[in-house]
């Protein structure tokens, strides 16, 4: 057979099993490993090749069998992931009040626009995979980013080649069986907010045994890590302390980590959105002469020309659409057609920038697009749906950061690059009618109370969500948006004339305010592991990057065994 | 529509091809060959166990021992003061108001409607007969979906209302307009009715804040029934209740017995705001002071331990240096030694904790902080880290007499070609008649991830000399030192400053 179909054949059976298991665990821990699918596939796909095809394919051949695989687990977050998220939203709110068509949660059955609708969203969000390969020169060649998932996938890649040796497979189980441990148990949780409520309201400290986020953290620069963990702790010990003193948002003695999290839901929001507006203006002021001769050069070679142009084409189709489908809105001035669009795009060139530092930007930038809307006086949900990065469909950043680690995974494996993003996108698209599916099935089996589909996690953004709809009354907190306006020249400072945080990423600041302070902890244990590391010398190092990224295979598999289990009720 | 279903497609098609292109055009790429990690060094596995048994014979003094015990047995102290320096804590929430005075009163778990009635009652009524018991209500929220005309009701919250009507559920007629009996559709001001005591506060749970906003669940998942039919519905064989309401306000004292015999909390609600007192501990200043005290205490302990393990952790550490660790070694060791040291002691403490059922507070966080400092002040002094500075790039430049560049090329494609320590990944070379170019891109082959950039640039000065300027910049995936990184980049160097000097002293073309 030869290798182009042999890689989509592995990549479809791996794809069918992930699609399913993605969106589970996006709908019941609000987790995905979508993002994280690029590093653990490569395992997958080396089992499957050795099963299936008696044979180890080249690196080459095993990335593009992993992206199409990848490209189901993508799809999740487009389809299914946002159909449950706006069934919940119909749930809470009555439907018609925000203006939120049939067609995007479920009714009972799927109909014919809800697969074109879906398919379109997914279409749209590939236009950022296109930009990717646009700018995959600037960022990767001229910024020299290190984009580490990429790095990591390549690991996974040449590594799962030694699979028969026996510190691979024990590394790999003690991932995988860590993971299901801690599943089994409930991933076990010590929060110390309720009490702490008492004493410093709106502070936060929880430890949590996310073992996967370790790893991952493990797997990122040492500056990074220590950012995202000087991020989250930065957020939840002094600026929300803060807030909650100046009476910003509820923080009663009782309240978990999680209620204090939903309850500061708008602070936290506000708070990025300043941040990203600085780092923003103060990113592209920095290298717009090196903007200028990307785009100088993007401009002069044919495909790269092509794809930018394509995919600005697409960002503007999804804009007119929603100016099409919102024209009856009267609260809504066609004026800020164009600022939206014009955010959307810098908002995927900052993206892909973020997650050349930190490996995933998760969703730290995108409030910022949700303000855009809000600013423009839009009303009811349309208008979010067909343009709002955060709260709508189209994920066009999302998929730039991710087109960029693939590109980065491609070049270190000597994957043809062409080759490797076109068959992302055809995945994803592919996938996208089969993953909106999973979701519909598992709606219709277990609705969204069930202990099995337990969607509970959802109500404090779906909340923030239908409060934004309705007009965002409370939505945006100016004194938030200012702190976080002063707190990116805050860190920009300390970073430049403090010796001990030089190099310390502002990115990687972001990420880690958006993070739960659980999350941030173990961010900053991964960050005194590395340092230990590091110290004990480079070979020690690799090691230790080498394993983890063995242990996430080991740990994604666990996540997908636990899924199985939860389903059938084992668990 | 119409125009918005063309617009969809259109994307979708463009979407597509712009992808198709892609595979189409990739399939003339041709796969590179790369260098890739293959190898975990063995001399990683031999580091460990080096570390492993020093580890094992530091862990195993008594000093590691005292830091341990202290650790632990401080947590568990502060566990059992902290449980008995807690009290019934009352928060104002200025942004719950009602027009009228009320108490919510909210019991720990649900409990038969008789004795609900005894115990509210009892203290209500006992004094001044002036409190009106406003209600009784059965507030649940069901883990299970129920079906109702075949269509399922995602989320469900049961209500029992002590007047509500018998026989009947009541739903809201937004999602059901014409149940099967015993369902019965109201409209939503009906359900409010049952509801709300006041417009502002309704009896159903809080799922979540949003700011200062409650969230409540939405009617349209709410069933309302007598409480008989209610505790039916749940499973309890005779009426039960969890939420009773009294108009106007309970005089202090009263809250506190009524804190005492099954309530969690008392919400005393008013146009002026809401205090909520609760019979959740919750941590106090006393609290805090107790834990700085025990810091204190420990603090002083741990020292002790920590300042007679020093001297062993130096002594290892020196000799450890003559093996080739570097200066710094002892820190790392005495570092890992008390990560181990606190990871052990809260693991014990976690294991009773959980046995015993203790609680953890505010004032862990304070011994574990206090434990971190005390050990920082004692990391060894004489073996304390090097720091680091940013790595830079490097420049050589000199004038070669007696140059033929063609020659000095060729010796310096040699140099960079032939080196055991670094795998020529890329190597570009142009000519002109007076000029020529080398750029190379190396890996070092003795690790992963560390590689030199150079780019020799030979341009002739006159007919006899020329002028060699060369360029090194090294690169890492990795954040690694400047320190090491310059290692490298000078190994690399030295191969091309090798070539420089042999051709300045005059022996030109190495074979």
């Amino acid at each position: 057979m030869p290798r182009l179909k042999r890689a989509v054949v592995v990549g479809i059976i791996i794809g069918v099993v992930m699609g399913f298991v993605d969106t589970y665990g996006y709908a019941v821990t609000g987790y995905t490993t979508a993002e994280l699918s690029l590093v653990i596939t490569p395992v997958l796909v080396m089992v499957v090749y050795r099963l299936l095809m008696k044979s180890v394919p080249p690196p080459g051949e095993q990335l593009l069998a992993s992206l199409v695989a990848v490209g189901s687990s993508l799809s999740t977050t487009i389809t299914s992931g946002m159909y449950i998220t706006y069934t919940m939203l119909a749930a809470m709110v009555d439907p018609e009040t925000i203006g939120l068509p049939q067609w995007l949660y479920y009714i009972g059955s799927l109909t014919p626009m809800h697969f074109l609708f879906y398919i379109f969203a997914t279409a749209s969000s590939l236009s950022g995979v296109l930009l990717a390969y646009a700018f995959s020169d600037h960022f990767i060649s001229k910024e020299r980013l290190r984009y580490p998932l990429g790095v990591a996938a390549s690991l996974s890649i040449f590594i799962s080649r030694a699979v028969s040796s026996k510190e691979v497979i024990l590394v790999f189980a003690t991932g995988l069986l860590t993971e299901l441990l801690l599943g089994v148990l409930g991933f076990p949780l010590l929060d110390i907010t309720p009490s702490l409520q008492g004493i410093v309201p709106g502070m936060t400290f929880a430890v949590g045994s996310d073992v996967l986020v370790f790893l991952l953290a493990l797997m990122l620069p040492l500056s990074v890590t220590a950012g995202v963990a000087l991020g989250s702790i930065s957020m939840f010990s002094v600026v929300l302390p803060v807030m909650a003193f100046a009476g910003f948002f509820a923080a009663f003695p009782g309240m978990g980590v999680y209620d204090i999290v939903s309850s500061a839901a708008p602070i936290t929001s506000s708070f990025i959105i300043g941040y990203v507006i600085v780092i923003t203006a103060f990113y592209f002021l920095s290298y717009r002469g090196a903007f200028l001769s990307s785009l100088r050069f993007i401009t002069k070679t044919r495909e790269t020309r092509l794809s930018f142009f394509v995919a600005l084409t697409i960002q503007l189709l999804t804009i007119i659409l929603a100016s099409v489908l919102i024209v009856q809105n009267s609260y809504f001035s066609p004026v800020f057609v164009p600022v939206i669009f014009f955010v959307s795009f810098l908002l995927s060139i900052v993206t892909m920038r973020m997650v050349g530092d930190t490996g995933t930007a998760s969703q730290a930038l995108l409030p910022l697009g949700t303000a855009t809307i809000l600013v423009s006086g839009a009303r009811g949900a349309m208008p979010y749906v067909l343009a709002d990065p955060y709260t709508g469909v189209p994920m066009p950043q999302f998929m730039a950061g991710t087109g960029m680690n693939v590109i980065k995974a491609s070049e270190k494996v000597g994957a043809p690059k062409r080759q490797a993003v076109g068959l992302l996108g055809l995945s994803v698209m592919m996938f996208a009618p089969l993953t909106l599916l999973y979701g519909h099935v598992l709606l219709s089996t277990y609705g969204i109370s069930s202990s099995r589909l337990n969607l509970s996690r959802w109500i404090p953004i779906v909340a923030w969500m239908s409060s934004l709809y309705s007009g965002g009354e409370g939505s945006i907190v100016l004194p938030a948006v200012v702190t976080g306006a002063i707190t990116f020249f805050i860190v920009l400072a300390l970073t430049r004339y403090l010796k001990s945080l030089a190099g310390l990423s502002t990115f990687a600041f972001l990420l880690g305010t958006t993070l739960t302070p659980d999350m941030g902890i173990l961010f900053a244990a991964a960050a005194l592991v590395k340092f230990i590391a590091y110290r004990m010398g480079t070979d020690v190092y690799e090691a230790l990057l080498a394993y983890a990224s063995i242990a996430l295979a080991g740990a994604g598999a666990g996540i997908m065994i636990l899924t199985f289990m939860s389903a059938l009720g084992v668990v | 529509m119409e125009v918005a279903t063309a617009i969809m497609v259109l994307t979708i098609a463009v979407t597509s091809t712009a992808f198709i292109v892609l595979v189409i055009s990739g399939i003339k790429e041709k796969e590179k060959d790369v260098t890739g990690f293959s190898r975990i060094d063995r001399s990683v596995g031999a580091k460990l166990e080096l570390m492993v048994s020093i580890l094992r014979k530091l862990l195993l003094t008594p000093s590691a021992l005292i830091i341990v015990l202290t650790l632990a047995v401080s947590l568990a102290g502060m566990a059992v003061l902290s449980d008995e320096s807690r009290s019934q804590s009352a928060f104002a929430v200025p942004f719950i108001k009602v027009e009228s005075n009320l108490t919510v009163i909210k019991l720990v778990n649900v409990v038969s409607l008789n004795e609900v009635l005894s115990t509210i009652e009892s203290l209500v009524t006992n004094t001044t007969g002036m409190y009106a018991l406003e209600g009784v209500y059965l507030v649940k929220v069901v883990d299970k979906p129920i079906r109702v005309e075949g269509v399922r009701i995602p989320k469900l919250v049961v209500v029992g209302v002590d007047d509500c009507c018998d026989g009947v559920y009541l739903i809201s007629c937004e999602t059901h307009d014409s149940p099967d009996p015993p369902f019965v559709c109201v409209d939503e001001d009906k359900l409010r009715r049952y509801l709300y005591a006041d417009s502002a506060l309704p009896v159903l749970p809080i799922e979540a804040f949003i700011g200062n906003r409650p969230v409540f669940p939405p009617l349209t998942s709410v069933i309302v029934a007598s409480l008989k039919d209610a505790s039916r519905l749940l499973g309890y064989e005779e009426p039960v209740a969890n939420v009773v309401l009294i108009r106007d306000h309970v005089p202090p004292s009263y809250v506190r017995k009524l804190l005492e015999n099954l309530v969690s909390e008392v919400w005393a609600v008013s146009e002026k705001g809401t205090i909520i007192i609760t019979s959740k501990p919750v941590s106090s200043l006393k609290e805090v002071m107790l834990a700085v005290f025990l810091s204190i205490a420990m603090a002083v302990v741990v020292s002790s331990a920590a300042r007679s393990m020093t001297p062993r952790v130096e002594e290892v550490a020196n000799k450890l240096m003559i093996s080739g660790f570097p200066s710094w070694g002892g820190a790392i060791i005495y570092y890992v030694v008390v990560m181990l040291c606190s990871i052990i002691a809260i693991t014990v403490y976690s294991g009773v904790a959980i046995i015993i059922g203790l609680s953890t507070s505010v004032g862990h966080l304070i011994l574990v902080g206090a434990f971190v400092l005390t050990t920082l002040a004692h990391i060894p002094r004489t073996t304390g880290f090097v720091g680091t500075d940013r790595a830079k790039e490097d420049y050589l430049s000199a004038r070669i007499d007696g140059c033929v560049i063609n020659a000095f090329l060729e010796d310096m494609i040699t140099a960079i070609k032939r080196t055991e320590f670094f795998i020529v990944e890329e190597l570009t070379i142009k000519r002109d008649d007076d000029k020529a170019f080398v750029r190379s891109k190396s890996i070092f082959s003795e690790t992963w991830g560390i590689g030199v950039d150079i780019e020799v640039l030979i341009s002739s000065v006159d007919e006899t000399s020329c002028r060699v300027e060369v360029w090194a910049n090294d690169w890492s995936i990795e954040e690694i030192s400047a320190s090491l990184t310059k290692s490298v980049r000078s190994l690399a160097l030295s191969r091309i400053r090798s070539v420089i000097e042999l051709w300045r002293l005059g022996y030109s073309h190495s074979p």
